[in-house]
């Protein structure tokens, strides 16, 4: 355990899908370098196979005795997706120094990836489950969890991952790790990524270098959505602790992995089926099963506290939960500094 | 049969002596004979020209290969597979450098370091000092106290020079002049190693980092350098501890004299022979398979290290002080040791057994090959 544990929290409600946060992450840190099949946050549809393809069931974590749990490493073609190469050149006549050889008016080929046969992450984004009408899903950010019993860290014979006293950061030390992915195989959400150019492991940093200024990662920072709460677990004015601690409706994600993870998310209300005759029941579209199966027991209690709260502000009373959640400005949000943050 | 002190100690002497001559009885006989036939000894002959530099210089047809067994590293996870194994070694030094060839089966070729793919290595491990009277490294990256420098080849040649103190502290050494040349064909690797010698006197001239001697070779005892090996399968997904490593053997740079003593104490000479029979029913009543796997054990316990191959990984000396000082050496998994008065205890009390009972479970473990 760390002195101090950062944490964040996701509003599944409030979440579109945009993929901003991604490409905050791709451009900040994973666009070059060996990186390029790297999704340090990712954003899936569920229910999906996730990115990398099939993660739930590729085991590490513990069991229940808190022994590590054997877990496969990903392979870049079927469950990463190999970063494609398109024929830009041959396609648009666009080489890397700009406009090569003009066409001529003949057929040109089409634009397409070099390899016949691909796989990209997220090729099941929007497809979710169920029949029209009732068809459903939700989008699910995922970022490296940093745990405060990380599988990572416990994988590694060079004990070459380490978890930072002053805020819980995990890291992969780059001047240990010499590249033998126990901890890729042991993580149980698969958040720690191999780097073929430089022979290590690399994975979510949090933006510690932001973080150490104060500010919160880019991720949470560009969100649109503002569905991200970044903040000290023990830090009782924070939203993150109000969630977690007081309200208690932000919860981890896949608990029975056993590494206590330090990303919560507010489980998604969804809207209700319709029955045969085209009527609205109130059963809710995204079944219980498929929630308490991300988010444990305590799901059915968090989405019931969602609607009570939600109809006592739509019926002009007040709820701080609500008002929570709305997340009106950017220093309500992020807390890792007592300083007005710059923002909106 | 009761004994007085002093008689023991006659007794004891005149078995050291009866034993001393034994290695010199044979006319004319090399002292080096005994670990020669125990399969120990890798002959490195020296040539008058360069020594050779890839696996398909002609300057390795003269040298003679030792066969070396190669054994699943089993005593920590991540462990290898179970399976033995063989590398073919050759060993020529020149006036500057010290080569030396190794030749092992591998069907399936492993050339990438990438996701999910680990590249075929090999490896040589040599303690940084040796001598009369100094305990050999721990075979296993060595122990904290006796430091190890190894020299790892993967496919690709891309080769790396580090030292290590025990399990999962690898770090680079400085180390100059290492070449290393890999070729495969046909379902076997052929590696080349060449290392500089500075002068033939010493093997001196591998320097430790900061230009000084850390890893140094008692020139004294020059002539016999122990070294071990290990491979690595990267279709099996072979790397770290998960490998195949051979026990302690002794390079034997033919043209140099090692010293009388230090040969002597390298010989498993206890007090009275032991008996395995003994031992592997002592074995029984103590109930070591509570907590090692051997064969014979039904369980698979890992309490402590899994001793299936102790006698080819092991020499027995070690095997002794594993069980009268089992502290002195601990493998370094935390199930292994306890922490008391922050000092590492191995759970194995200490002793655990009388001497004689020791010995006898030794020759028994040697058979456990």
């Amino acid at each position: 355990m760390s002195k101090r544990q950062i944490a964040m929290v996701m509003d599944l409600n409030k979440c579109i899908g945009c993929q901003t946060c991604t490409m905050a992450c791709k451009t900040q840190w994973t666009n070059r370098n060996g990186r390029d099949y790297m999704y340090w946050n990712n954003v899936e549809t569920a229910p999906g196979k996730g990115y990398p393809r099939g993660w739930q069931e590729s085991g590490g974590g513990f069991n229940d005795e808190g022994e590590l749990k054997e877990g496969r490493i990903p392979s870049l073609t079927e469950d990463y997706g190999k970063p494609l190469e398109i024929n830009y050149e041959e396609a648009l006549g666009i080489g890397p120094d700009g406009p090569s050889t003009p066409w001529t008016g003949v057929t040109r080929p089409h634009l397409k990836p070099e390899d016949e046969k691909f796989t990209t992450p997220n090729w099941d984004e929007d497809e979710g489950e169920g029949e029209f009408p009732n068809s459903f899903f939700f989008y699910l950010p995922r970022i490296c969890n940093h745990c405060s019993n990380p599988a990572c860290l416990a994988s590694c014979p060079r004990k070459a991952i380490y978890k930072r006293e002053e805020d819980g950061i995990v890291l992969v030390d780059q001047s240990r790790c010499r590249g033998y992915q126990h901890c890729v195989a042991g993580c149980p959400y698969k958040k720690v990524y191999f780097n073929p150019m430089f022979s290590r492991s690399e994975k979510c940093i949090f933006c510690y270098p932001r973080v150490e200024q104060g500010k919160p990662p880019a991720c949470a920072k560009q969100c649109p959505g503002r569905i991200r709460f970044v903040g000290y677990l023990d830090d009782e004015a924070s939203p993150v602790y109000a969630l977690v601690k007081k309200w208690k409706v932000a919860v981890p994600l896949r608990p029975d992995f056993g590494t206590q993870p330090n990303v919560y998310y507010v489980p998604p209300l969804s809207p209700p089926k319709y029955d045969e005759q085209g009527r609205l029941t109130d059963k809710p579209r995204i079944p219980i099963k498929l929630l308490t199966g991300l988010f444990g027991p305590e799901t059915p209690r968090i989405l019931e506290t969602l609607k009570i709260e939600r109809e006592k502000k739509k019926r002009g009373e007040p709820s701080e939960l609500m008002d929570t959640l709305i997340a009106y400005r950017h220093d309500e949000m992020f807390t890792i500094t007592d300083e007005e943050e710059q923002g909106f | 049969m009761m004994m007085t002190r002093a008689f023991g100690y006659i007794y004891a002497i005149t078995t050291a002596l009866l034993f001393t001559a034994q290695l010199a009885s044979v006319a004319g006989a090399d002292p080096l004979d005994e670990p020669g036939k125990s399969g120990e000894l890798i002959v490195a002959s020296m040539t008058n020209g360069a020594a050779p530099e890839s696996p398909d210089d002609p300057a390795w047809s003269g040298a003679g290969f030792a066969n070396i067994e190669l054994y699943p590293q089993i005593s920590v996870q991540p462990a290898s597979a179970p399976g033995k194994s063989e590398v073919k070694i050759k060993a020529v030094y020149s006036a500057g450098e010290l080569a030396i060839y190794a030749e092992w089966k591998d069907d399936q070729p492993s050339l990438k370091h990438d996701i999910g793919k680990f590249p075929d290595s090999f490896a040589i491990e040599f303690p940084f000092s040796f001598g009369a009277g100094k305990r050999l490294p721990y075979i296993g990256m060595g122990d904290p106290g006796q430091p190890v420098a190894v020299i790892l080849w993967k496919a690709g040649d891309k080769v790396e020079t580090l030292e290590a103190e025990g399990f999962g502290s690898l770090t680079p050494m400085a180390l100059d002049g290492v070449k290393a040349k890999g070729v495969w064909r046909d379902g076997v690797w052929r590696v080349t190693i060449t290392l500089k010698l500075a002068g033939l006197a010493g093997l001196a001239g591998l320097a430790g980092k900061d230009g000084g001697s850390k890893f140094s070779i008692d020139p004294a005892n020059s002539g016999l350098l122990p070294v071990a090996f290990a491979v690595w399968r990267g279709d099996k997904q072979e790397r770290d501890g998960k490998k195949s490593l051979s026990s302690w053997k002794f390079l034997r740079f033919t043209g140099a004299a090692p010293d009388p003593e230090y040969i002597k104490s390298l010989a498993w000479a206890p007090e009275g022979k032991g008996d395995a029979k003994k031992g592997k029913a002592l074995m029984i009543s103590a109930g070591c398979a509570d907590c090692h796997t051997y064969p014979g054990s039904k369980e698979k316990p890992t309490d402590g290290p899994n001793l299936t191959f102790a006698g080819g990984i092991h020499r027995p000396q070690y095997l002794l002080d594993s069980m009268l000082r089992p502290s002195l050496v601990i493998v370094p998994k935390s199930e292994y040791y306890t922490i008391e008065e922050g000092k590492k205890e191995s759970i194995m009390p200490d002793p655990y057994f009388t001497k004689k009972d020791a010995v006898n479970i030794v020759e028994y473990l040697r058979t456990l090959r």
